[in-house]
Order: C-alpha cells, then sequence, then structure tokens
C-alpha cells in the first residue's frame, strides 16, 4: 500500500514536471493554445488576488521545507540514502518553484501561472513524500 | 530500492529537460536583404505585369514578381511581409519556402494581449520602423493561402498607421507556388529606418470602437454592424474559439458571412469582388451605401471584406477590432442567439449567456 501511495505521488509528479513542459511548448508553438492561456490568465488575474495568492503559497512550501528538513536532520542518523537524496529533490523542486515563481512572470512567460502551479504541485507532492518518509523513518528507530 | 532511485533520476531529469526547455529562444539567422543574396532572385526573372492603383490590395503573383524584378513603380522601395502567427522558426510557410526577400511577420506583433485589438500607435510605428517600412513603402503582404486571413490582419493594421501602399499577394503563398515561381528558404532580416513620415495612426478612422458601435447601433439607422463568422457562429451554437466560453452575437449585428469556409474566396483561390459582398449584404436589406462595420471574434476575417470595399474606392466602412471576444467580456453587453429574422432569436445580455460554448 505503502509503496503503491509511493509510486502514485512520483506519477502525479512526473506528470506535473512534464504537463509544465508540454503547456510551454504548445504555448509557443500554437496559436489557438497560447490565446487560450492567455485567457485564462486574465480571467484568474480578474477573479482572484494572484499575487497575494502566489506569496502565501510561496511562504507555506517553503516553511514546509524546512520544517522537514529539520526533521530530517534531527533524525540524520536513521536515515539511509533514499531519504536523504528525496530532501535534496524536495529542496531542488521548492527551489525551482520559487526562483520560477520570482524570477518569471506573466510579461516574460504566457504560461506563467500555468507552469507556476504545475512546478508549485510538484514541490508540494515531494514535500508530503519526504515529510512521511521522514516520520516513518522516525517511527522505525523508536520501535528499535 | 532501484525502482526508487529511477524515480528519483527521472524527476531530475525531467527538471532539467524543463529549464532546457523554458529557456529556449529563438535564434535568428540572418541573410540578405530584400532578393540581394537569394537563390531563387539569381534566376533570371524579367516579369512584365500591369501597374495597379495605389488603393488596389489584392495582386497578382506576376504583379509581385514584377515588383521583384524592378519593373513596377514599386520596385524602388518595397518590402514583402510573410505573415503568420508565432516566430519565424515555427512558421512553416517561411522555414519551407517563402518569397525571395520577404520577411516573417509574426501577427502577434501588430495585436496586443488584452484584447487582440491593434497595438498602441507607439508600438505599430515602432514595428514598421524595425521592418524598414515608410508612409511611403509599397508593403507586400501573404499569408499561407486563400483563406487565411493573417496577411489581411497586417494590411489593414498598416493602413490605419499611415502606409500608402499595402497590397495583399491574392491567393496568398499556395497563388505564389501555382504560378511556378521561385521561392527561397534562408532567413532575411529587415533594415531599420529612423522616420516613417507621418503621425501614426494616419487614418484612426478605420478602426471603429466598441463605445462607438454601441452609440452608432441605438441612434444611427444607416449603421450596420456586420458578422464575420461562420453559420455557427451566427446562430450562437459555437464561441468559435476555444478562449472564448460564450456564443451569440452583438444585439442588432448582421451576417455578412465567413470567409474562413471560403465564401469570400473564388474557386482559384482569389478573393472575391464587391459584388459578392453586395449579395451578402443585401440578404440583410443592407447595402454598400450604408456606414459598414465588420467584426468577427478578434478581426482577422472581418479585414477580408474591409479591404475589398477598400479597393473598389469605398470610404464608408470600418473594422470593429474588438468583435466579439471584446464585446462579451461585459455582463451588461446586449447580446442576440440566432438569426434575428426568425422567432427563435433570444435577446439577451452577456451575463445571462452560458458558458459552454467554447469550441472543442
Amino acid at each position: 500500500m505503502k509503496k503503491l501511495g509511493y509510486v502514485l505521488m512520483v506519477l502525479l509528479e512526473a506528470a506535473s514536471l512534464a504537463g509544465a513542459y508540454i503547456i510551454n511548448y504548445f504555448t509557443n508553438k500554437k496559436m489557438g493554445m497560447a490565446r487560450w492561456v492567455i485567457y485564462k490568465n486574465q480571467g484568474w488575474e480578474r477573479d482572484y488576488p494572484m499575487d497575494t495568492l502566489k506569496m502565501a503559497v510561496m511562504a507555506v512550501l517553503i516553511l514546509l521545507t524546512i520544517l522537514v528538513f529539520l526533521f530530517f536532520l534531527k533524525r540524520k542518523r536513521e536515515a539511509g540514502k533514499l531519504l536523504i537524496s528525496m530532501n535534496v529533490v524536495m529542496i531542488l523542486l521548492t527551489l525551482l518553484y520559487v526562483s520560477y515563481t520570482v524570477i518569471s512572470s506573466r510579461e516574460t512567460m504566457r504560461a506563467y501561472y500555468f507552469l507556476s502551479l504545475l512546478f508549485g504541485i510538484a514541490a508540494a507532492v515531494q514535500i508530503l513524500k519526504t515529510g512521511a518518509a521522514v516520520l516513518m523513518c522516525g517511527k522505525k528507530s523508536d520501535e528499535k | 530500492m532501484k525502482k526508487k532511485l529511477v524515480s528519483v533520476l527521472l524527476c531530475t531529469a525531467m527538471v532539467a529537460s524543463l529549464a532546457v526547455g523554458c529557456g529556449s529562444d529563438t535564434q535568428e539567422e540572418t541573410a540578405g536583404e530584400n532578393t540581394e543574396g537569394a537563390d531563387a532572385a539569381e534566376e533570371e526573372s524579367d516579369v512584365q505585369a500591369d501597374p495597379v492603383d495605389t488603393k488596389k490590395v489584392y495582386v497578382t503573383p506576376d504583379w509581385v514578381q514584377s515588383v521583384i524584378d524592378g519593373n513596377q513603380e514599386e520596385s524602388s522601395d518595397y518590402v514583402i511581409l510573410e505573415c503568420s502567427w508565432g516566430e519565424e522558426e515555427d512558421s512553416p510557410s517561411y522555414t519551407k519556402g517563402h518569397v525571395p526577400g520577404a520577411y516573417h511577420m509574426n501577427t502577434d506583433s501588430v495585436e496586443s494581449e488584452e484584447m487582440w485589438n491593434i497595438r498602441s500607435a507607439e508600438e505599430i510605428e515602432q514595428l514598421l520602423l524595425d521592418y524598414g517600412i515608410t508612409k511611403d513603402t509599397t508593403v507586400i503582404c501573404y499569408g499561407e493561402d486563400g483563406v487565411n486571413s493573417a496577411d489581411d490582419r497586417v494590411a489593414i493594421a498598416f493602413l490605419w498607421a499611415g502606409v500608402e501602399n499595402v497590397k495583399c499577394l491574392d491567393g496568398g503563398l499556395a497563388a505564389w507556388n501555382d504560378a511556378g515561381y521561385a521561392t527561397e528558404s534562408e532567413s532575411n532580416e529587415p533594415e531599420a529606418v529612423e522616420e516613417f513620415g507621418t503621425t501614426v495612426p494616419a487614418h484612426p478612422e478605420y478602426i471603429i470602437s466598441i463605445d462607438d458601435v454601441q452609440d452608432k447601433l441605438e441612434n444611427d439607422d444607416n449603421f450596420k454592424l456586420v458578422s464575420i463568422r461562420s453559420e455557427a457562429e451566427w446562430l450562437g451554437e459555437t464561441s468559435g474559439y476555444s478562449y472564448i466560453d460564450r456564443a451569440g452575437e452583438p444585439e442588432g449585428a448582421i451576417w455578412g458571412h465567413d470567409t474562413d469556409d471560403g465564401s469570400y474566396c473564388n474557386d482559384d483561390g482569389t478573393t472575391v469582388g464587391v459584388d459578392v459582398l453586395e449579395g451578402y449584404l443585401a440578404e440583410s436589406g443592407a447595402s454598400l451605401d450604408n456606414e459598414l462595420a465588420f467584426y468577427c471574434g478578434t478581426g482577422w476575417r472581418a479585414a477580408i471584406p474591409f479591404l475589398i470595399m477598400y479597393e473598389n474606392g469605398y470610404t464608408n466602412m470600418e473594422l470593429y477590432d474588438g468583435g466579439w471576444y471584446q464585446w462579451q467580456m461585459d455582463d451588461s453587453n446586449p447580446v442576440q442567439v440566432g438569426d434575428p429574422a426568425s422567432d427563435d432569436c433570444v435577446h439577451t445580455t452577456v451575463g445571462e449567456l452560458s458558458t459552454d460554448k467554447a469550441a472543442e
């Protein structure tokens, strides 16, 4: 069951990153896609406080990444190589999400909101996955 | 363990490939200007064609070749534009072989993202200067074929700006190829100029705003708002666009048929005469004597009947650039759904329309 959950999460992450690539590709290659993306951007900006949402999601993901990493450091001795690499990927994905969201914008990239959202999903899934693995690692060592 | 490792590697590879994908920018190869250095132009050609009036828009491949060959008055100062959406490298009608000396014109350069209306006067002027175009330069636009209206869209923007002699290659690249004239595939880069020669826009009267359309619909019986959209769009069955959720037409509009379905093309792909437009208008009791404002979704298709009237010397026509896209953005705007001549036509407002009519 745990293994299935892990595989599903990996697939979701991969789908998010692949989705970001595909959306960006077709936004640059197909007029209909570009206009649809722009139309959605305009709608979101009209209906939601996008800047506030952006800052809030960034703050939550950064906070969670730091928390999970601190937990991991506490249990570093019990951690295997996989857990170490999961933490590295977590930090990388959070960095990717935050740096892209801060550096890029709707003016420089038409699919900005879509890409930011998908990077955010990938980072969030990785944080969840790593957090669960760190907690389970702690549980195992407590049982010993 | 191995599977997990593979998963981690997969994620890293995705991130790396995204970084590459996101950062890719277009690279422009450059070549000589106009026909100089083009293989195709090196072939001997000396086409003679009858001169055409400055106001004539749709011109034959023979005429364009005669300009290239130096046999027209326009030969001394002209620019040929292959007009299509997207970057040059993504335009097959440019990369697979374009009219010798042509530059690629991305339609996004003339339209702003907000409403897909023609960009500001300052932006259009800068664009013209970047392409080496002054008010006296003859601009020859062409698209993929006769139905494609990218070239007409660019043509009307440049007429609005003040370019005095704007042409469209009638039948587009397809007609050029059918005529057997040479093409080249290398990229050409325009040489910028510093002065356009007049204030942009020189002809603001060619474009009518949504506010003026609303005012004239209410107060001017001679004014006709003409939809250049498909029958399905006209009847409110679909918005016609993947990015527009609502379907319908501005209240009071009449139907002028669609250009995308070939209604404005002859069998050989060339543009129809003004008599065909007259016939379409007559179906709704309108005529070429009315003040006519053409519109479509975002201003491409509607450019064609405008240009047909323009080249026939009419001055009583406009382009309602915002089209259905801009109209359906205001919930309070009045709308008709269905044929207004029938009893089934629903008269409502944008806000009451269903939002499931986007084209798939």
